[in-house]
């Protein structure tokens, strides 16, 4: 499996330092020979991460040599790190209906994983600001009406 | 004889500069006062100039509140055409004409009346509180003018120079603070109207609307 190439399962900040957390517990365990684990692994991955946690460390887990769910667990740290993210401030707190639907779109649309991380402001009132990469859109109701009287005391206002 | 003849040539010398004195001093003195009069009325002049200026600025004072309030009014308006636009909900009558100076309250369709209730009347009370400053203002020119007309005393006419200096200092400063002061209150007003408002007029599918929009605007600059 390339791991550059691959989608992670994982979509947001809290998410992504789950995983995080999950891999270096998980680099500790895998040389002790008194822990099971794939019970380890079972205890221990969160709901969040667990189709992320699946799709890595498959059943073939115990039959894997430490050194090599080492080296695994060294390049999805690698992958994750690499990940792009999304700041998206919106005015309130969004569904977790919406919130799948926002990853779904953003996975499609750019055909890569993103992780967002979603902050909230109510002065925003509609829209919401995008940060990417040094960039900033502006696209809500405030910026709008900011812009109105800035442009108003620019004419003499 | 020689003696009665020197007594008459002391009396002419002494008479003649009695009439010296008349005649050339005299004159002189009433020089003095003339130019004291023409620097009176120079003063005179200059003092109605600077009371017609303070006058002029309080009425520029006045017509730039009126315009912060009248662009204000147009931008809540945008704001909610805006929104509107955005949400496709283009039902309400926006074409509604400028409300006059008596007059803030502005017909917003189906918003109207919170608008009213959270924007028109606090936008209202501080027009009101501008008056008043203006009127208070108006009054002391007034009252200086008055005084300067019952006065002649000079020392008091150059004290009083001074107090309209100030006075145009502080209203130089009112143009600049306060003026600024209160076109952030009515900002600070739409603001907050805006956001009780509209927020509360928003469903949850109408912001995630905005949000997806937001982002497929994003996408369109190819910032993603």
């Amino acid at each position: 499996m390339d791991m550059n190439t691959i989608k992670l399962p994982i979509s947001t900040v809290f998410e992504r330092d789950s995983l995080l957390t999950f891999l270096d517990q998980f680099d500790q365990i895998i040389f002790n020979i008194t822990i099971d684990v794939k019970s380890w692994v079972k205890e221990n991955t969160h709901a969040d991460i667990k189709v992320a946690v699946e799709e890595y460390f498959d059943e073939n887990i115990l039959s894997t040599s430490p050194e090599e769910l080492f080296g695994k667990s060294k390049s999805l740290r690698k992958v994750i790190l690499s990940l792009d993210t999304l700041v998206i401030t919106v005015p309130v707190e969004l569904e977790k209906e919406f919130r799948l639907k926002l990853v779904a779109w953003v996975t499609k649309t750019l055909n890569r994983s993103i992780i967002l991380d979603i902050h909230i402001d109510p002065s925003l009132i509609a829209g919401a600001t995008i940060e990417s990469s040094g960039f900033i859109l502006d696209h809500t109701i405030r910026s709008f009406f900011e812009k109105r009287l800035s442009e108003r005391r620019h004419h003499g206002f | 004889m020689s003696f009665a003849l020197l007594f008459l040539i002391i009396n002419l010398i002494f008479f003649g500069a009695i009439a010296y004195y008349f005649l050339v001093v005299r004159r002189q003195l009433n020089e003095e006062r003339k130019v004291e009069l023409g620097h009176q009325a120079f003063e005179e002049e200059k003092l109605e100039e600077a009371e017609l200026e303070l006058k002029d600025e309080l009425q520029e004072v006045r017509i730039r509140a009126n315009k912060i309030l009248a662009e204000s009014e147009n931008i809540a308006r945008e704001l909610i055409v805006e929104l509107e636009n955005t949400l496709g909900k283009k039902h309400a009558d926006t074409t509604v004409p400028l409300p006059s100076e008596d007059n803030f309250e502005v017909e917003l369709g189906s918003l109207s009346n919170k608008i009213k209730s959270h924007y028109v009347i606090r936008i209202q009370n501080l027009l009101k509180s501008l008056e008043k400053y203006e009127l208070q203002e108006a009054r002391k020119v007034e009252a200086f003018a008055q005084d300067q007309m019952e006065s002649a005393d000079k020392n008091l006419q150059s004290m009083r120079i001074s107090a309209l200096s100030k006075m145009h200092e502080k209203i130089e400063r009112y143009k600049e603070e306060e003026l600024m002061l209160f076109d952030k209150k009515v900002k600070e007003v739409i603001d907050q109207a805006a956001q009780e408002v509209l927020g509360h007029s928003l469903t949850n599918q109408d912001i995630d609307e905005s949000i997806l929009k937001a982002l497929e605007k994003a996408k369109e600059q190819h910032k993603l």
